[in-house]
């Protein structure tokens, strides 16, 4: 099986995109980011390892995993978040959000990283034609 | 100016929000050449006028630092282009943008606007600008651009203060 490090990850949903036979799923809504791995599926590629861009899963000896309870073999791992700061929709994880900007080492404004990329779009739209017009 | 010009191949698109009637050939023609996906969307700016919104291939793009594979990268003709071979899909692009641009198709790679790469390399223009009726896209290297919109600046100048 896999370990996911909480510290680590920051909930992109790259292993998800990846993942073969879909044990690690993601669950948005309005104020948590589920990363859900459930080992009954797992075929242990190592598929999610290689892939992670922040090396936050690990690799484990362990792979006799009988259970009792079904839900015992699976596993969640809780972020939070962040809704746009215009239309509201959930949108990213906020320690994704921390991890772009920190990549970006101050490149454009942090306000702008909240904000989702329809919004963005419309709002640089917005801006360029009241530059241009001169007209709100 | 030229500087630039060389450091990224030297070609870019910059749309003319003057010149743009806001028809929606554009994005029409993104969609045909792309099989049913827009890389260049109109979006309303008030007054019932609707522009056009698409990749600026950022000569300092936000998109190519924060991705962690190197699968956003400057490609031919200073073209920020996607490598979907390399890429995870783990959408850094997609919030690093400042712009919103590249966003995540199934089954789960970056895709955004690569000024027509399959028509560049066959010598014609990308197809938004080929497009155009009005001729608000401009495209060409940073001097050819500057010198066209100087113009275009310069007729708007003269025709609009002649009584």
């Amino acid at each position: 099986m896999i370990e996911i490090d909480p510290v680590k990850c920051v909930g992109c949903g790259a292993c998800v995109r990846i993942c073969p036979p879909k044990a690690l799923t993601i669950e948005v809504n309005e104020k948590e980011t589920i990363l859900k791995y459930f080992i009954g599926r797992c075929i242990f590629c190592w598929m999610c390892v290689q892939t992670c861009p922040q090396k936050a899963i690990k690799t484990t000896n362990k792979f006799e995993l009988s259970a009792v309870d079904v839900h015992e073999l699976q596993m969640e791992l809780v972020h939070n978040t962040v809704k746009c700061r215009v239309c509201g929709k959930p949108f990213i994880t906020s320690k994704f959000v921390k991890e772009v900007g920190r990549r970006l080492n101050g490149g454009f404004k942090d306000d702008l990283l909240y904000v989702c990329p329809t919004c963005r779009r419309k709002l640089t739209a917005k801006k360029i034609a009241t530059k241009v017009t001169g007209v709100e | 100016m030229e500087s630039i010009s060389r450091m990224y191949g030297g070609m870019n698109r910059v749309i003319n929000y003057e010149a743009c009637i806001g028809c929606f050939t554009c994005e029409e023609v993104c969609k045909f050449l792309h099989n049913g996906e827009a890389y260049i969307t109109l979006y309303e700016v008030g007054g019932g006028l609707n522009k056009p919104i698409s990749c600026f291939h950022c000569a300092k793009a936000p998109c190519v630092t924060a991705c962690p594979t190197g699968a956003m990268h400057r490609g031919s003709d200073g073209a920020v282009t996607v490598d979907i071979s390399r890429c995870i899909g783990c959408g850094a692009c997609v919030a690093a943008c400042p712009f919103g641009i590249p966003t995540i198709v199934p089954p789960g790679y970056a895709s955004k606007c690569d000024l027509c790469e399959p028509l560049r390399k066959e010598g014609l223009n990308p197809g938004c600008v080929a497009m155009c009726p009005t001729k608000a896209i401009v495209w060409g290297d940073y001097t050819t651009i500057a010198k066209e919109l100087r113009v275009r600046a310069l007729k708007k100048l003269i025709y609009t203060s002649a009584p």
